[in-house]
């Protein structure tokens, strides 16, 4: 298997999208948590007591980190690459690497803008603690479209994990 | 990247957002203020106030010094514990600092200018008390001059007053140019606007020449509006509110705002308070914070005016009107 595709091999292609899958959720969930995190910093500085309201707005940016995180641990598991047996042509390394671009790109972008959605929401949470719950469902809104990339990255992954087999 | 510059933003404003979002709601209401003015005395007026933010500064004042003395300190505590603490750019902090050097100019050259005894100055500012003085003492040789016994002194502090706010203003400008923020580039440019139109109104109430009003307009303003100078005088008033709605530099202006001054002047801080207004809905960045800090400031130049108004024993109806333009 010495083939390559623009000077990667099926293995590194499909540990390349893995790769970008974790680093680009992460950094998304980073600037997320970051965000809204200064912002309930500011509100919790002032009324220490909503606390307690505020921290899964905060929280909730991380998740994409975590989707970016299974996305990569799916592409070494259905490959076989954790144990070093993975064998993988470099098309179909590289339809691996597309894969995982949904997760990679909808958790970088979504995880901020549910952090700038999450940040306006403490507003929400600091003028008026019995309306948190209103408050949760805005970020929240942003979270389906991470949802829905993680989920096309899955089953595209397991589709060319199938190929992959039927192939030998 | 665009998305680059609201990312920064969020994150450098989002503490100080984040307070004020709790803060604002600590504001002195339109109720409180009415019942500040209907409380018989100073003492009454502490008890009304023992529950917000200048409680703890205004124990024990008894004269109108001890009531100044507070607000300053309420203030001073306002630019250090926030403006100062909040990581803001330096030329945000210096446009809330700025005036307070200004004033102190103010007081300093017509003190001078009156014979009167130098004034302490307020320590609001952002030079020290003392370099501001020396300041004031430099503007006012260069300026205007010692009072000759034949002038007319009003026309020298008018004159004091026009060449402060000139100078504060091309300050204020910079500061806001500095900043990088957009919304305050705006605001400053809608308050020359504001400021210049008014002079242009001036100018043809009183039949005042060209030379004069070209002297009087701040720098930084609507360029359209500076040329206007030359015709305030000769044209009706009618005219001349008809060529500064064309100028469109301040949109919101009707041609009927512009026949009488005092309507004017409740028209142009309704459109200052309108954008404050808008600034403070904004989720997050530089506006809200901004907005915040102006709207204490005129909680403190408000209170001020009820509390020193009735401690000099100035009529509730008085205090009320005078409030309308402030609060």
């Amino acid at each position: 298997m010495n083939e390559v595709l623009w000077g990667l091999s099926g293995v590194n292609w499909a540990l390349l999208g893995g790769a970008v899958a974790a680093i680009l959720g992460g950094i998304g969930s980073a600037i997320g948590i970051t965000i809204a995190a200064s912002m309930v910093s500011g509100v919790v500085t002032e009324d220490g007591e909503k606390f307690g309201k505020l921290l899964p707005l905060a929280a909730m940016p991380g998740t994409q980190g975590i989707y970016g995180f299974i996305a990569a641990v799916l592409v070494l598991v259905f490959f076989n690459l954790l144990g070093g047996e993975g064998t993988l042509t470099p098309q179909q390394g590289f339809a691996v690497f597309i894969a995982c671009m949904p997760v990679a790109f909808l958790c970088l972008m979504s995880a901020i803008y549910q952090g700038r959605t999450g940040a306006a929401a403490a507003g929400i949470v600091a003028r008026r603690s019995e309306d948190s719950g209103k408050a949760l469902i805005f970020p929240a809104l942003v979270e389906t479209y991470a949802v829905l990339a993680l989920i096309v990255t899955i089953l595209m992954l397991t589709a060319i994990q199938a190929a992959v087999n039927a192939a030998g | 990247m665009r998305l680059r510059s609201p990312i920064r933003d969020d994150i450098r404003y989002g503490f100080a957002v984040g307070r004020i979002r709790v803060l604002e709601a600590r504001l002195l209401s339109r109720s409180a203020f009415e019942r500040l003015i209907d409380a018989p005395d100073l003492a009454e007026q502490r008890r009304v106030l023992s529950e917000t933010a200048f409680g703890r500064y205004l124990e024990g004042a008894t004269t109108a010094e001890d009531v100044e003395r507070a607000l300053d300190a309420s203030l001073g505590d306002l630019y250090e514990e926030f403006v100062e603490s909040s990581d803001l750019p330096e030329g945000v902090v210096r446009f809330f600092r700025l005036p307070h050097d200004y004033q102190n100019i103010r007081a300093a050259l017509k003190a001078r200018a009156l014979d009167a005894p130098e004034p302490t100055p307020s320590a609001l500012g952002a030079a020290a008390p003392a370099e501001s003085a020396e300041r004031a003492g430099d503007a006012y040789d260069d300026a205007t001059g010692p009072v000759a016994d034949d002038e007319d002194t009003s026309a020298v502090l008018g004159e004091i007053e026009s060449g402060v706010d000139r100078g504060l203003f091309a300050q204020i400008e910079d500061a806001a140019r500095r900043s990088g923020v957009r919304f305050l580039r705006d605001l400053v440019r809608l308050r020359i606007d504001l400021a210049n139109i008014r002079v242009l109104l001036r100018a043809n109430r009183r039949r005042i020449g060209g030379p004069a009003v070209s002297l009087a307009l701040v720098p930084g303003g609507s360029p359209r509006l500076v040329r206007l100078a030359a015709d305030a005088a000769r044209l009706s008033v009618e005219d001349l509110a008809d060529a500064i709605v064309a100028t469109r530099a301040v949109p919101d202006l009707a041609g009927h705002d512009l026949l009488d001054l005092e309507h004017y002047d409740l028209v142009a801080s309704t459109i200052d308070a309108q954008r404050m207004a808008e600034a403070r809905r904004i989720p997050n960045g530089p506006e809200p914070v901004v907005a915040y800090v102006l709207a204490r400031e005129a909680e403190v130049a408000a209170l001020r005016i009820v509390l020193i108004g009735r401690l000099a024993g100035v009529d509730r109806e008085i205090v009320r009107e005078r409030l309308r333009g402030v609060a």
